[in-house]
């Protein structure tokens, strides 16, 4: 996956996304960036020894923004601080992290996030390129624990990458900070990176979407992805098909939401949307509700995604009202869940109140994570996965 | 929200032909400025004095049973015979456009010849004089990236400055 980087309006739509060559539309949870002078390092502290922060170099979306921080000192690992970041919210322990990099004369840079209030490192991560090409294989944590989520090359702009990677055991009521150095840890190496858009986010894996932070202070909020449009279907039997590549709902929902939800009809509260799949830490689950609150669900267990898994999650509303699930990821074998009991169906959706605000909602209620939605539809009657499939293309 | 249908009151009595399907095919807005038009010989401007302007639509409704063949042959003389009628779309928002036939046209009937289902095409005048707009639900459609999600009538929440856009 290659990716490049461009300015988004507020409410616009996010259709041009790719992956693996195919378009999507990336819809994902709401985030902060923490870390304030994102991408002014000029401001950064320079440690003790020989060192120089150089502006004016090319940055990732085409811009000559960012920073080479070049470690000239033989005898000891010179690095930048950033700010302090904004106080974390929420109480789970990982999060989190993204950065721009390029390689230039080092041969290594590390990027750590550092626990000022316990003065330790929570994490230390290493990234080595080879040939000014980095890959996820090329990164490791040298301190603490955590997963690298991504390393994403941008597509109009060679040799730039982004990090993405979460960091464990992080105290949430401590203040923390990035400390970089261009060179790595060794004292004896010298050599620059480039560097840009440093984004330390406040959930618990970083989000696609990246967010400046100007400010000397504080965070910028980044708000989740809602795509609605109004729904006017008569209750019957329903199949709802949906195809994306998964950047993180099962991870995220591990951590701190049980109730990621693909997407529903009907208002946010329970029970009010009638029927939806909701995404939890291991299970795909397809449920429908009636009026009174009581539900019956069908569950695939287990699916056992990891990040850029393509997914099919096929819901299938029978005309008695029992559920189905069906997953499939990247095409192998479909899981397909025990059909639910029946549920009766009203005799119209409207009339009685089923769908309380007439609409569908996409990804509307995550805190983060996301999908990079390849396409979705919705089909009379019930179907199977092929016919999906076939009634998709 | 019930199936779109035409209502209307001729000699006879009130009359109603329902679309057996949520929406109304082919759902064409237009608008029609009435009046003579001169293109400017030297500047190539076009100049028009309008005496009024027709908001049109043009649709088919669909799969007619052979059991309301009499009423979609009773709609046709009605609006030929300049009557109005009216017309409930059944769309995300329910609109209700009062209509006459538009102004030399006539209604076509079809009929497919397996079924039996006939197909009458309308293209009527809206005599509120707005637009004819009508958003239908997305049941048995598909949504892609290129979607354009904002003329179905959807929202999009997004406040963030900059995003990624990946490449092939």
């Amino acid at each position: 996956m290659t990716l490049l980087l461009a300015d988004a309006a507020s409410g616009e739509l996010r259709r041009k996304q790719y992956r693996n060559g195919i378009r999507t539309t990336l819809l994902e949870g709401n985030d902060n960036n923490h870390c304030p002078r994102s991408e002014d390092l000029s401001t950064w502290t320079k440690s003790s020894g020989t060192g120089a922060a150089t502006g004016s170099q090319g940055d990732p979306k085409g811009g000559t923004t960012a920073y080479k921080l070049d470690d000239q000192d033989g005898a000891v690992a010179v690095n930048w601080s950033s700010p302090q970041f904004a106080a974390y919210t929420g109480a789970w322990t990982t999060r989190g992290f993204s950065c721009f990099y390029k390689a230039d004369t080092a041969a290594v840079c590390e990027i750590g996030v550092f626990d000022i209030t316990a003065a330790v490192y929570r994490a230390r991560l290493s990234m080595t390129p080879s040939s000014g090409v980095l890959v996820a294989g090329g990164c490791a944590f040298t301190v603490g624990t955590g997963r690298v989520v991504a390393v994403l090359p941008v597509t109009a702009q060679p040799g730039h990458y982004r990090v993405l990677f979460e960091v464990d055991n992080i105290v949430v009521a401590n203040n923390h900070r990035f400390i970089v150095r261009p060179a790595g840890p060794t004292g004896a190496s010298l050599g620059a990176s480039i560097l840009w858009g440093f984004h330390a986010h406040n959930m618990g894996s970083p989000c696609h979407a990246y967010t400046p932070n100007a400010g000397a202070s504080g965070s910028v909020s980044i708000v989740n992805d809602d795509l609605r449009l109004p729904w006017r279907a008569v209750p019957g039997a329903l199949t709802s098909y949906f195809r994306f590549y998964d950047i993180g709902i099962q991870r995220i929902a591990s951590i701190h939401n049980s109730t990621q939800r693909v997407f529903y009809l009907g208002s946010v509260a329970t029970p009010s949307p009638r029927h939806y799949i909701v995404a939890t830490s291991n299970n795909i689950i397809a449920q429908h509700f009636k009026a009174d609150g009581t539900l019956v669900q069908c569950v695939v267990a287990n699916p056992a995604l990891v990040y850029g898994d393509l997914v099919e999650a096929m819901s299938v509303l029978y005309q008695d009202g029992s559920v189905q699930m069906t997953v499939a990821i990247n095409g192998a074998a479909p899981i397909v869940g025990t059909r639910s009991a029946g549920q009766v169906l009203p005799a119209a959706w409207a009339a009685d109140g089923l769908l309380t605000s007439q609409e569908f909602r996409l990804f509307s209620s995550q805190s983060d994570g996301g999908a990079e939605l390849e396409r979705f539809g919705f089909f009379p009657g019930t179907l199977t996965l092929d016919e999906a499939r076939l009634a998709a293309r | 929200m019930p199936n779109p249908y035409i209502e209307w009151t001729d000699s006879t009595g009130l009359a109603r032909l329902t679309c057996l399907v949520p929406t109304l095919s082919g759902w064409t807005p237009d608008v029609d400025p009435i009046g003579p038009s001169e293109v400017a010989l030297g500047s190539g401007q076009t100049f028009q004095w309008v005496f009024r302007t027709d908001q049109v639509v043009k649709f088919t409704l669909p799969y007619i049973s052979p059991a309301q063949a009499s009423e979609m042959l009773r709609l046709k003389a009605h609006l030929l015979g300049g009557g109005s009628v009216t017309v409930f779309t059944g769309d995300g928002a329910a609109r209700v456009y009062t209509c006459r036939i538009r102004p030399e046209t006539v209604p076509v009937v079809n009929q497919d010849p397996e079924s039996g289902e006939f197909a009458l095409v309308l293209e009527l005048l809206n005599t509120g004089g707005t637009p004819m707009l009508a958003l239908w639900s997305p049941v048995g459609l598909l949504f892609t990236p290129d979607t354009d999600y904002l003329a179905l009538g959807g929202t999009f929440t997004r406040a963030q400055v900059a995003t990624y856009f990946a490449g092939p």
